[in-house]
């Protein structure tokens, strides 16, 4: 039976206000990241959907479009280094135009957040998100003979190799293969340093998201959801586990759909969107302070290879 | 050499992707591996280990799967960690599909936040620790990059 759940919106409206006072109760003595000081929230969007919001992390990532222009440069590189070495009709892709990069917030806070997406798929990938699921049912054969692997590698071509093997000088036919092969030639003229930890911005983002779910503003906006849910008769205890009471190897069902409805309904409901937004951007915000020296450095190489790709293929970047 | 065939196999998988369009992700995927993970780890595959820098026991995974932890994935060839499963053991990891990439992610059903790793021999096709998804590696998703 459909009960109506008036609590949950004043809940809503309750845990926006604490979502600003909140902050203003810690000590200036706590450490900058103890849970005892939440960083302050200045602005919480009223958003139905996650569609359009953009974290401050994500300024320091490639996006999706940008990714496959630069892995795409990079495949020009490594060919021309192959066809140096004898390899004439050695050809690196899969032909793709666009990227299959997931939205990085679509599936954040909660598998599903939009309701016309809930409406249509479920909890179930869209078709964009899943296309790398249409596998083959057989095996792909080795992609690359043990000369080309060499050539390649700049290794003995015995691959695939844990990433750790020691680069060999490697000659192949008389001809002196470049330090990491074909691959460490391109890399090197697309933008490789190995002071920049490259993978910086995502471990920051993985932080400020555990903080942000640990905040107590987000745990009051899920507790909320959790009733709301509970109301429409799921026991849930928060969106995240929301997805692991369906079997998304099998089609999407009416049941999913209807589960998934009511998720994205009680998430507008209680406000959880907006407020999970607003506390995680302001842990990136004070992630990105805490961290800029090295993430300017991420930034400068990023931009190093947008204009090294760009010259590469002859074309202007995507913004 | 590359060989046309598997050329044609991975550009036939992709237009499958979209041709197939809205129905792709309404037909069940096809099955996990039966084996649920196996070493050494081969083309195409996300191959992980048990410690840290590929040290210890391997496993590998091909292509996407929603659930590591059910059916579960074991580690596997002997060294530490043999016998123990994927999920939230995980210490280091590399991608060894020539032409995707891949993303490692913190919750079942591909929830956010992720790790992704470029197509092998591409920067940076490996991470000796897995960073945000060290022992938090749930589930996997291979895509077009």
């Amino acid at each position: 039976m459909r009960r109506p759940v008036p609590v949950t919106v004043a809940m809503g409206i309750g845990l926006t206000l604490l979502a600003f006072c909140t902050a203003c109760t810690s000590s200036a003595s706590d450490p900058p990241n103890s849970p005892a000081n939440p960083p302050a929230v200045t602005a919480i969007p009223s958003a139905a959907t996650v569609i359009g919001l953009v974290l401050p992390l994500s300024s320091y990532e490639l996006t999706g479009a940008q990714e496959l222009f630069v892995n795409n440069a990079t495949r020009t590189l490594v060919n021309q280094c192959m066809r140096r070495y004898g390899f004439a009709q050695f050809s690196l892709g899969t032909g793709a135009t666009k990227s299959g990069h997931p939205d990085q917030m679509g599936r954040r806070y909660g598998a599903v957040s939009d309701a016309t997406t809930a409406a249509t798929y479920g909890y179930h990938l869209t078709p964009d998100q899943g296309a790398g699921l249409s596998r083959p049912s057989t095996r792909p054969t080795a992609p690359f003979s043990q000369a080309e692997t060499a050539v390649l590698t700049g290794t003995s071509g015995e691959g695939p190799a844990p990433p750790n093997q020691p680069q060999v000088g490697t000659t192949y036919n008389g001809q002196a293969v470049p330090p990491g092969g074909c691959f460490g030639e391109a890399n090197r003229a697309i933008g490789f340093d190995d002071r920049v930890d490259g993978l910086l911005p995502q471990r920051l983002a993985f932080t400020a998201y555990s903080q942000s779910r640990n905040d107590s503003r987000t745990k009051e906006v899920i507790t909320a959801w959790s009733a709301c849910m509970k109301d429409k008769g799921y026991h849930i205890a928060d969106p995240i586990s929301a997805v692991s009471v369906v079997n998304l190897n099998g089609p999407v069902t009416p049941a999913e759909i209807q589960q998934a409805v009511t998720d994205v309904a009680c998430k507008q409901t209680v406000g959880l969107i907006g407020v999970w937004f607003a506390v995680e951007s302001a842990y990136q915000r004070r992630l990105i302070e805490q961290n800029s020296q090295q993430l300017d450095a991420v930034r400068k190489l990023l931009d190093d290879k947008l204009r090294n790709a760009a010259r590469t293929l002859g074309q202007a970047a995507p913004r | 050499m590359r060989t046309t065939g598997t050329l044609a196999r991975r550009l036939a998988a992709v237009c499958a992707a979209l041709v197939l369009g809205v129905t792709a992700s309404l037909v069940p995927a096809a099955p996990a591996q039966a084996e649920q993970g196996s070493s050494p780890c081969q083309w195409y595959e996300m191959c992980y280990w048990y410690q840290s820098n590929y040290g210890g026991a391997q496993t590998s995974v091909l292509w996407g799967v929603w659930d590591l932890a059910s059916p579960p994935f074991y580690f596997h060839g002997g060294g530490a960690g043999s016998g123990t499963q994927l999920w939230n053991n995980a210490g280091s990891g590399a991608n060894y599909d020539p032409d995707y990439c891949v993303g490692v992610y913190y919750s079942q059903g591909w929830g956010t936040p992720a790790l992704y790793l470029a197509p092998w021999g591409y920067c940076c096709w490996w991470s000796s620790t897995l960073g945000p998804v060290n022992n938090n590696n749930r589930s996997q998703l291979v895509y077009v990059c």
